[in-house]
């Protein structure tokens, strides 16, 4: 099936991979080197916290921050590894970053959940990194607002209420004859026929079943 | 038709109303309100006072959690601090305004930190090649040294590289390495543009003396050895350097010999003459000398201490510059007790030393004197209490020259590390400040239940009687003095309205509205069982702080003269009886001579005394009351049974050839007592045991009922434990249909994680009775360099490791929900009634794994009262933060498809392969709590809250509610708008009630 020519160039493809593939014996190792950018979230270097880390794969190597912003990851042999910023105080994205049996340094942007295949935008090298946001902990308060009070259930419940009061009299005169009249037996027969238990249940349980066996089983 | 209207709507304002809002996080207000947190640095390894230029002096320490930290002398306080995790401080020195640490963690690593701000300058890892590791790990053989002109520094390591840095930009000049030489590398000394490394050569029997010169600039190397024969390294110390020269210092046989550095003469002065004439004191001494190295700068003044025999006498000696002859200064004389001494240099320059000792078991006295001028300048008696914090390690002292009109003083401070392990300072006749980092060393934590307060004053007034004593008050007595009781307590009626009324205004219901709030020396619970007491362990102190209050220290006390080391705390008898709570911390103290003996110290609780009861065999010590075991405890059970009288729970201790020791109530529980075995992590293999019972007399003999050995190279990385008493609330999960999930909860489950030398993660559920493997799961490509970790709460098991998987194309830390079930359809139930282990039946596992964006260092969950609130898993990140994730999220059943009314009704979440990286789900918001071990958590009275405690180097105690605060008023809820409301009402009414009467009126009459 396949032509001589396209065999060998297959072999060498094969063979050139397995060479790739092969891990380096010797103790080749590289730096990877970066610096904290400034940017309106960042605007000074003093305002990194001296205990901010970089760290690659879970802290499998790892640096403190310099005081001027700048980062020495030393001794990393080639692999493709996570980068994480650990600071209390700013969002830094992740970042994958690739270091080659050459030394060549290639960072990516990277999403946890993304497949590690799948390769973000390239970046630059050296590493600059731009805080995203700073690290915010709080949830605001919510004070009084009008909008909160109107969707408040009870008042809600209350307006209904009121809506019910002014709209029912016209409802029931626009009612016909016949109507009116079965409503009215139903009422003299059982004024406090509704059910909100039972109803409710029924609704919870998705209304499946019928009216009978609700009624069999309070009898 | 109108009732099916209303219907429907009703049931659309309802269904308005059970849409729970989802609202995580905490408030800025909140923050430091209902958690406390505290700061430490570990017990000094390293440590000076340090006066940078233009700035005040700091006390910079490197301790033995491998923290280096700069401290306030004046409270005590931390300016800033750096934990290097994983790696161990070998060496840490000062110079101008900046400090240089080396430490060790795959080679050596120097860092250069500015000490102004705590940031890090530059970092060097200089390379474990041909390095003899196991020299190093003895410490000493590591030394760092500025030149004269602060250019350079020069580090040596592992006892055979020196490397000399570019101090400004940690550029490396010259490397050295001396891997070659038998000669093991001491000390550097610098001088004259010269660095010279004193180290030791062995041969024979003896050391000779070995010093390697470098050349400060081009690192040429020249290598002289001394005519030397020296028993112990302890019998050499190197003192100057710097502006002056360095001397070498040793004992060799009846002669302490002196070597001035870069020549090859020896001076030598006889023993013997310096015991006759010139120190008197040392005509006593019947040990050894030992030399004390001051280790204060280019200076040449040492001291020579030796034991006596009932104390210890010193001198104080300096090596004369000139003629580089030994030269007694003054003889500091003979106490009866060891004696502490540091030196230090006042602003003249002026060598002033320090003796320290203990007086009694309360005392400590401070000796200062000048040496030079022989003067002595002041003696202080500090009190102290050996029964907290034990003998006197270290200390290190500071001095400043006090101009009081014409007279001169010598105003001293000092630094004191003691036994166990927490920090003292001195300021002249006092104490200034401590900080108990005895806690550093924690290894397990209690969470103590306080008495109720109405329990407490019966306890104290009735019910401590003894019943023959009750029985010849009579009743009108009784009565009388129950009344006078309450009269007495009438008088804090006032104060009890009062806070009453705040509390009712503000909503604030952290004031406690008795009185006895104020005292603070009774112990009771408060009134959502917020307030507990956390005793913690370390290996020879037990600690107790209070929760409320900011985690103040309640009791401590110190065990360290017994020479046992704690393995474990329980709680035996809880606070519930009239009985005073009972904890038992056991140690064990390994005795070469005498074997082996486990000790059990009673103590009560709420005080720490020691707690005795009358018909008890118990072995004094010193000072402590314990009963004593002569074997070692291999592993410690609390069992859930109570001995009758004493309403004390049991304690079964296995010991080293496993028998099983504990009481007589033990044989009705002994049926039924299954334990497991392993070698812990990195262990191979597990193993299953119960307690033999035909033989009923102790010690008990136990009998192996299964092993479990694990395939070839796999070793355990981590063992879930199940928490002891855990209240479930529901046996199943209601589903959206109305059907039940029930769960399988089995208490006897262990999860156990293996990894392969193939770095392939095994996870496996194993039933503990029997040893049978009830699931099994394989993840490839786990780095085993971040820690596993597992946590088991009810029917749920969650690990979390660092996965590399390249097939499933992931890299990232993953985290594995299981939910045990105990059938795969709903509303299916095993056949049993009872649950048996026996009983072939395997759960159903439900799993499902989640990306995790964060490392993790040990999960724990909330537990409350009866576990109806949604658990809440709480993650000691890698960031030094705490996260906590509620059970939804991490929720096997979350559909990977869009919701149905069902999975609404059901309230599950759609799946997502990550867990959200939400900032609001971090419960220490902006706090760094560092090296955390544990996450350890306690019920409150309120069902919705738990109490949570993380420690390891920081404490940080917070409380959490899972499910919010579902069983006290929002803080939210203003009282001040309902009761306007009701106003607003009342006045309405009033206003428009006339009208309607007159109006009601009238139409009776028209």
């Amino acid at each position: 099936m396949w032509s001589t020519p396209r065999l060998i160039i297959f072999c060498f493809v094969l063979l050139s991979i397995s060479f790739l593939i092969l891990p380096t014996t010797s103790s080749d190792s590289f730096k990877i080197e970066g610096k904290f950018a400034l940017n309106n979230v960042l605007k000074d270097t003093s305002h990194l916290e001296p205990t901010t880390k970089v760290v690659l794969d879970g802290g499998k190597y790892s640096t403190f921050v310099r005081k001027d912003g700048k980062f020495v990851i030393d001794n990393v042999p080639p692999g493709s590894y996570l980068f994480e910023v650990l600071s209390r105080k700013f969002i830094y994205p992740r970042l994958r970053v690739d270091v080659d049996s050459n030394g060549e340094i290639r960072p990516f942007v990277t999403i946890i959940g993304s497949e590690w295949s799948n390769q973000g935008p390239s970046l630059p090298y050296p590493l600059e990194l731009f805080a995203r946001a700073p690290a915010d902990y709080f949830i605001p308060r919510e004070g009084f607002s009008i909008t909160s009070l109107l969707f408040n259930p009870y008042i809600i419940l209350m307006g209904f209420g009121v809506i019910l009061l002014l709209v029912m009299p016209k409802m029931m005169a626009n009612l016909d004859q016949a109507a009116l009249q079965e409503l009215q037996q139903n009422q003299a027969q059982n004024p406090f026929d509704f059910d909100l238990s039972s109803s409710l249940a029924k609704y919870l349980s998705g209304g499946n079943e019928d009216d009978k066996s609700s009624n069999n089983k309070r009898n | 038709m109108v009732r099916l209207l209303l219907e429907t709507v009703l049931i659309l304002i309802l269904s308005l109303t059970i849409q729970v809002q989802y609202a995580f996080g905490i408030y800025a207000d909140q923050a430091g309100i209902n958690d406390w947190y505290q700061q430490y640095i570990g017990t000094p390894k390293c440590s000076f006072f340090h006066r940078p230029p233009n700035r005040g002096t700091t006390i910079l320490i490197a301790s033995e959690s491998n923290v280096i930290a700069s401290i306030k002398p004046f409270n005590g306080n931390i300016e800033w601090r750096q934990v290097l995790e994983g790696e161990i401080i070998l060496a840490f020195k000062g110079h101008n305004g900046t400090a240089i640490s080396v430490s060790e963690h795959d080679g050596y690593i120097v860092r250069l930190w500015e000490i102004q701000t705590g940031f890090m300058l530059w970092e060097k890892k200089i390379k474990s090649v041909g390095f003899n590791q196991i020299n190093s790990r003895n410490g000493g053989e590591v030394d760092v040294v500025f030149t004269a002109d602060g250019m350079n520094v020069i580090v040596l390591v592992g006892g055979h590289v020196i490397v000399n840095f570019n101090n400004i930009d940690g550029r490396q000049i010259w490397r050295s390495d001396l891997a070659e030489s038998p000669t093991l590398l001491h000390k550097l000394v610098e001088h004259n543009q010269n660095i010279y490394a004193i180290g030791l050569k062995k041969s024979s029997k003896f050391y000779s003396i070995e010093v390697v010169t470098h050349d400060v600039q081009t690192g040429v190397l020249k290598s002289t050895s001394l005519s030397s024969k020296i028993g112990h390294i302890k019998d050499m110390i190197v003192v100057g350097g710097g502006s002056n020269t360095g001397f070498i210092v040793w004992k060799e046989g009846q002669y302490v010999r002196v070597n001035r550095l870069g020549s090859d003469t020896i001076e030598q002065s006889s023993l013997e003459s310096l015991y006759r004439n010139v120190i008197p004191s040392f005509a006593g001494v019947i040990g050894d000398l030992e030399f004390v190295n001051l280790n204060i700068s280019s200076r040449t003044e040492f001291l020579i201490q030796a034991p006596t025999a009932n104390g210890n006498s010193a001198a104080v000696f300096k090596i004369d510059l000139e003629s580089g002859r030994l030269t007694a200064l003054y003889d500091l004389g003979h106490r009866n007790s060891t004696s502490i001494y540091s030196g230090a240099l006042d602003k003249s320059e002026q060598l002033i030393i320090s003796r320290t000792r203990l007086l009694s078991k309360d005392l400590v006295k401070v000796e200062i004197v000048a040496p030079a001028h022989r003067l002595a300048l002041g003696s202080h008696e500090i009190s102290y209490s050996m029964a907290v914090s034990g003998s006197i390690k270290k200390s290190l002292l500071d001095v400043t020259t006090k101009k009081n009109n014409e007279t001169t003083s010598v105003a001293y401070r000092m630094l004191i590390v003691s036994d166990d392990g927490s920090i003292h300072f001195f300021k002249e006749d006092s104490i200034a400040w401590n900080r108990e980092e005895s806690l550093t060393h924690a290894t397990e934590v209690e969470f103590l239940d306080l008495p109720e307060k109405k329990l407490w004053t019966q306890e104290v007034d009735e019910l401590d009687e003894q019943s023959e004593e009750s029985e010849t008050i009579s009743p009108f007595a009784r009565y009388v003095r129950r009344l006078m009781n309450h009269i007495e307590q009438l008088k804090d009626f006032p104060d009890y309205l009062i806070t009453y009324v705040q509390r009712f205004a503000t909503g604030n219901y952290s004031v406690d509205p008795s009185p006895m709030t104020k005292a603070k020396t009774s112990l009771y619970r408060d009134t959502f069982g917020f307030r507990k007491l956390l005793i913690f362990m370390t290996r020879t102190k037990l600690v107790a702080l209070d929760t409320s209050n900011k985690g103040q220290i309640v009791w401590s006390r110190y065990f360290g003269g017994t020479k046992s080391e704690f393995q474990k705390i329980f709680v035996v008898r809880s606070s519930t009886v009239k009985y005073p709570p009972v904890i038992v911390a056991i140690g064990v103290q390994k005795n070469l001579d005498k074997g082996n003996i486990t000790r059990l110290f009673r103590l009560n609780a709420l005080t720490g005394e020691d707690f005795i009861t009358d018909h008890e065999i118990v072995t004094h010590t010193e000072d402590n009351i314990s009963f004593s075991i002569p074997t070692i405890a291999h592993r410690i059970f609390k069992l859930p049974v109570e001995e009758p009288d004493e309403r004390t729970h049991i304690i079964a201790l296995l010991d080293e050839d496993l028998k099983a020791s504990s009481l007589k109530a033990f044989q009705k529980f002994s049926a039924s007592f299954y334990f497991t075995l392993s070698d812990g992590i990195g262990g191979k293999s597990l193993n299953g045991y119960k307690v033999a019972i035909e033989k009923i007399s102790q010690p008990f003999s136990i009998s192996r009922l299964w092993k479990l050995n694990f395939p070839e190279g796999n070793t355990i990385v981590a063992i879930g434990h199940k928490p002891n008493h855990e209240k479930v609330a529901s046996l199943g999960r209601v589903l959206g249909n109305r059907s039940v999930l029930y769960k399988y909860l089995n208490p006897h489950i262990v999860a156990v994680a293996t990894l392969s030398p193939s770095t392939s993660l095994d996870f496996y559920l194993i039933d503990t009775i029997k040893g049978s493997i009830l699931y099994h799961a394989v993840h490839d490509n786990v780095s085993p360099s971040h820690p596993v970790q597992i946590i088991q709460v009810e029917n749920t098991i969650m690990y979390h490791f660092w996965s590399e998987d390249q097939e499933k194309q992931e890299k990232g830390y993953k985290v594995v929900v299981c939910d045990l079930y105990e059938s795969e359809k709903p509303d299916e139930r095993f056949d049993n009634l009872n649950f048996t282990s026996f009983a072939n039946e395997r759960p159903h596992v439900n799993a499902q794994a989640f990306m995790f964006p964060y490392g993790v260092r040990t999960i724990g969950v909330t537990t409350t009262k009866n576990g109806i609130p949604i658990r809440e898993f709480l993650f000691a990140l890698d960031t030094y933060q705490v996260f906590g994730l509620s059970k939804r999220f991490l929720d096997p059943r979350r559909p990977q498809r869009t919701l149905t009314s069902e999975d609404k009704e059901e309230m599950l979440i759609p799946y997502e392969p990550t867990i959200p990286d939400n900032k609001k789900f971090i419960l220490s918001y902006n706090l760094p709590i560092y090296g955390i071990r544990q996450i350890a958590t306690s019920p409150a009275l309120l069902e919705s809250t738990s109490l949570v405690l993380a420690y390891g180097l920081d404490l940080w105690f917070t409380r959490e509610a899972p499910s919010k605060t579902f069983d006290v008023l929002s803080e939210d809820f203003s009282k001040g708008t309902l009761l306007a409301t009701i106003l607003g009402l009342v006045v309405g009414i009033l206003i428009t009630k006339p009208p309607v009467r007159r109006k009601n009126i009238n139409s009776r009459w028209y």
